[in-house]
């Protein structure tokens, strides 16, 4: 009788096995990458916080304590620099966006070359960018020069103050620079995964090329426009580098605000820099959650309407 | 007609900035309000090729750092993407945004709740530490354009291998990694760049002793040396011309980049 | 060599049954399709019998051996996909070889086995080609070639042809029916197809919702369908409900008929249309009735006729395409005993089920 049930019971244990392998699989796929983002991403942001909240400090062990967050929070310069931040990504994310949208149409049909020639900033640093910007735009950079040649200009005072300004032209100006690129490479490619018998199919029911834009390209390109201006306004919102060289001294970025605070001469000054730093962590989370909540109901609206 | 003549003025504008840096490589004493400059030099040129410039250094240091990241970022981002890409299970959206959130949020307070953590381990200021924390923002790019080269693939390719007597291993090895090249090229290129155009996670863990051309650059540019400053921009952009350009093809192509709009 | 038996195969996706509890035997060296509309289960079925797919209970077997926990590659089970699936980074010589690399055979054995199976499927001087350059049809030879050169004791083709030109689809079947009598290997098609199982096989699994409906050689299926759905997918049409005593037989609209075949109750009664004889005039003889012209429509191959009865009863017959007939026509049409077939009607399950076929 044993003998009979034995071989049966293995079978069924391999099976169960074999079931469990099946199912997990995916994510023993995703382990080795889930833990190095996790470890190194979510082990930080945790180790911020227990130091944000005084569980440990440099110096040994603390106590649990707000204290850093009160301080933080209660500098008018953090209100400033959250405020400067805010600007700077919204202007700069919907500048960008729309005019992404326009370049993504108008190179649709365009050559490769010419798209190519589009993708140019795409791959280049951000400090390049900054250097190149920096040359052209500053009062003695290549435009005030031929502004002065031209005559347009007679000295360097009379060239508006376009880098590290109060209104962060030059600021944006890179911004749109590099990110425009981006959002018209990511649209261009949702552009040719789009059937285009959906537009074919609207002019043929009489609507006209704009209408057409308007009422059937524009919302299948939606999913896209919004994941990628939710990439680029988590990038710009926590960019370090661009502001802190192309900005107004008077007028700092959160990040750039941070690290200031990080680095300050005055050690106590830390648990706080590291509360200010996971504000900007949990802004940019509740950005991505807004993100989520918009394409929730935005499929939930329109369900299976792409279809990649 | 107009429609070509915007876009070779948007192309123009897009340029524009490249224009200095070229013109101040190459450049002596380029001082205002001289539209040209009266001399012209290659001492720039001389100066970061020097061995005391330390530049040289810097470009190795570049190389070495994005090249160790690209082959972890492709060791752990093929078998994410094909899950991401190919499978259906329980919880895929949130693992889907939870491995790219270091994308989309700021890395400073990571960086700062790590920072002792890596000083213990003896990692900060090494090049090695510097590789660990690029794998934050590499391994969710790379994930992301894998998973759309493998929603692109057909496992009946690997199905049939099977049946005509092929092991897992080698099924792997001589049909899905020849069919899936062309996009792990691109997705190391992209994990490449990354790393090699990163500036802030570098200059939190390098502690000051990793110098990547980012970290020359932008220690320069706090400076006034416009003509190193052009010359170093100008090298720290071959590697994405480069890229530019082998990857075209792919960067037309819907299945490496289509991922991108749907985060 | 190659008797494939499958012993209460279930296989379930989240609890909703794909393939429920199959029984079925080939033999070596048959030709069986597994016949059914899609989503009936036979995908799964093809998957579990390569080894993709692992199933829940019961179990596949071949030549006596469990094959359950043995990986695809050590099967001896060739498959050919729907969509040929050529490696598009290998030559066409590549394909073919690519088993026999896999088993080691070196590689001037190995190159001299794919130029011969290239010669028999007509593909010879092809092996240097990318599969790109390839014709459908001459890629689907191709990937033919690819499983029949590792000699599989089972060959299985999912629906192999269903991607090529009606023409082609003839060729093809010619050239694996031709294989398959040289190689002697047993063979598996899966389709959707009723016509294409019908010229293919030796025998034919019906399958319907997961279930196995009807085992039986084509021509068995064809006159002696099991039930209405059965002999609905076999291309029947008329079908009416009646009353059967014996081998008299009589219809809810009041005509009686006289069949070969035995039966008593309530039941459903079906004639293959292309069985029905229709004549412009009268004449003597068993199940002749006078009927009435309604449509007609050409189909290249027949003429497919609707007739109407004096009671109302309608019938479809498939005719000679060379005759021509006016609507509204009265003519008479005649149902030959032998084409006449019944099922026990739903309503009247308890319905004598022993039929007799004289």
């Amino acid at each position: 009788m044993v003998q009979v049930v034995q071989p049966e019971l293995r079978r069924v244990r391999s099976r169960i096995w074999a079931e469990w392998m099946e199912r997990s699989r995916p994510y023993l796929l995703l382990l080795p990458a889930l833990s190095i983002i996790g470890v190194l991403f979510g082990g930080g942001l945790l180790l911020a916080l227990f130091q944000s909240l005084g569980f440990f400090t440099l110096l040994g062990p603390g106590e649990l304590s707000l204290e850093a967050y009160r301080a933080a929070y209660s500098n008018s310069e953090f209100w400033t620099s959250l405020l400067q931040s805010f600007y700077i990504a919204i202007v700069a994310t919907a500048l960008s966006t729309v005019l992404s949208v326009g370049l993504a149409m108008l190179l649709r049909s365009a050559n490769r070359w010419a798209t190519l020639a589009c993708q140019i900033t795409l791959p280049i640093p951000h400090l390049v960018g900054i250097a190149g910007i920096l040359m052209l735009l500053a009062p003695s950079g290549l435009i005030a020069r031929v502004f002065l040649a031209l005559g347009w200009i007679q000295t360097d005072q009379d060239f508006p103050l376009l880098v590290n300004d109060g209104a962060s032209i030059g600021l944006l100006i890179h911004f749109l620079w590099k990110e425009i690129p981006f959002i018209t490479l990511i649209l261009l490619a949702v552009l040719r995964g789009l059937n285009p018998a959906y537009e074919q199919q609207a002019r043929a029911l009489g609507a006209s090329p704009w209408q057409c834009f308007w009422n059937v390209t524009l919302p299948l390109l939606k999913p896209g426009i919004l994941s990628a201006s939710l990439i680029v306004f988590g990038f710009i919102f926590s960019s370090f580098e661009v502001p802190f060289l192309l900005g107004a001294i008077q007028s700092r970025t959160l990040p750039v605000y941070v690290y200031r605070a990080f680095t300050d001469t005055d050690l106590t000054r830390r648990p706080e820099a590291i509360a200010l730093g996971l504000t900007l962590s949990a802004i940019s989370i509740a950005v991505i959650a807004i993100y989520l909540w918009i394409t929730a109901n935005a499929r939930s609206q329109v369900s299976g309407k792409r279809n990649s | 007609m107009p429609r070509n003549a915007l876009i070779l003025l948007i192309i123009l504008v897009l340029f524009l900035p490249f224009l200095p840096l070229l013109v101040w490589s190459v450049a002596q004493g380029w001082f205002f309000p001289q539209l040209i400059p009266q001399q012209w030099t290659l001492e720039h040129w001389q100066q970061l090729l020097s061995a005391s410039s330390r530049i040289g250094e810097g470009v190795m240091q570049s190389l070495a750092i994005a090249l160790t990241t690209t082959v972890l970022s492709l060791l752990v981002g093929i078998p994410a993407g094909r899950a991401m890409g190919l499978m259906e299970f329980p919880g895929k959206p949130v693992l889907k945004l939870f491995l790219l959130t270091p994308i989309i949020v700021s890395p400073l307070a990571t960086l700062m709740g790590i920072q002792f953590v890596l000083i213990r381990l003896g990692l900060s200021g090494t090049l090695l530490g510097v590789v660990l924390v690029h794998l934050m923002p590499t391994i969710p790019y790379m994930t992301l354009v894998l998973a759309s080269v493998f929603a692109n693939f057909d496992v009946g390719y690997e199905i049939q291998a099977r049946s005509l007597g092929a092991s897992p291993i080698k099924v792997f090895s001589q049909v899905t990694l020849p069919l899936i090249a062309p996009g792990v090229a691109v997705g190391a290129l992209f994990a490449f760049l990354i790393s090699w155009n990163e500036f802030l996670l570098t200059f939190f863990v390098g502690g000051g002793s990793v110098f990547t051309l980012p970290m020359i650059l932008f220690t320069l540019l706090q400076g006034g040396n416009n003509g190193l400053i052009a010359a170093v921009a100008i090298t720290s952009i071959v590697p994405g011309l480069i890229f530019l350009f082998v990857a075209s093809k792919a960067l037309q192509n819907e299945a490496a980049l289509g991922g991108l709009g749907s985060v | 060599m190659g008797q494939l038996v499958l012993e209460r195969l279930t296989k379930r996706f989240s609890d909703i049954p794909a393939v429920l509890d199959l029984w079925l035997e080939i033999e070596a060296g048959e030709i069986l399709s597994l016949l059914g509309p899609s989503g009936c289960g036979k995908s799964t079925t093809l998957q579990m019998i390569a080894g993709v797919l692992r199933p829940d209970t019961g179990a596949v077997q071949l030549d006596g051996a469990m094959l359950n926990d043995v990986p695809p590659e050590k099967r001896d089970i060739a498959l050919v996909l729907q969509r040929g699936l050529l490696f598009p980074h290998l030559t066409v010589g590549e394909n073919v070889a690519f088993g026999l690399k896999m088993r080691g055979v070196n590689r001037a054995d190995r190159d001299a086995q794919a130029n011969a199976m290239l010669r028999q499927v007509q593909l010879a001087g092809f092996g240097d080609r990318k599969p790109s350059e390839l014709s459908g049809g001459q890629a689907q030879r191709v990937a033919v070639a690819r499983s029949l050169v590792i000699q599989p004791k089972l060959l299985l083709l999912d629906e192999p042809l269903s991607a090529l030109d009606a023409n082609l689809r003839e060729e093809m079947q010619d050239l694996i029916l031709h294989l398959q009598a040289q190689t002697g290997v047993t063979m598996m098609v899966v389709t959707h197809d009723q016509a294409e199982a019908v010229v293919m096989s030796d025998r034919i699994a019906l399958m319907f919702d997961g279930q196995l409906r009807q085992v039986a050689t084509p021509e068995h299926l064809y006159r002696y369908p099991c039930d209405e759905a059965t002999a609905r997918f076999m291309g029947g049409v008329n079908f009416f409900p009646g009353h059967a005593q014996g081998h008299r037989w009589t219809l809810a609209t009041g005509e009686t008929l006289m069949s070969d075949v035995a039966q008593n109750g309530a039941v459903q009664v079906t004639i293959r249309p292309e069985q029905m004889r229709v004549l412009d005039h009268p004449t003597a003889g068993v199940n002749t009735f006078a009927a009435k012209v309604m449509s007609q429509r050409f189909t290249g191959t027949q003429r497919r006729l609707t007739l109407s009865l004096h009671s109302e009863l309608v019938l479809q017959a498939w005719v000679n395409p060379t005759q021509e007939w006016a609507i509204a026509q009265d003519v008479y049409v005649q149902l030959p005993p032998d084409a006449l077939w019944c099922f026990p009607s739903d309503s009247n399950p308890a319905a004598d089920l022993s039929l007799s076929i004289t």
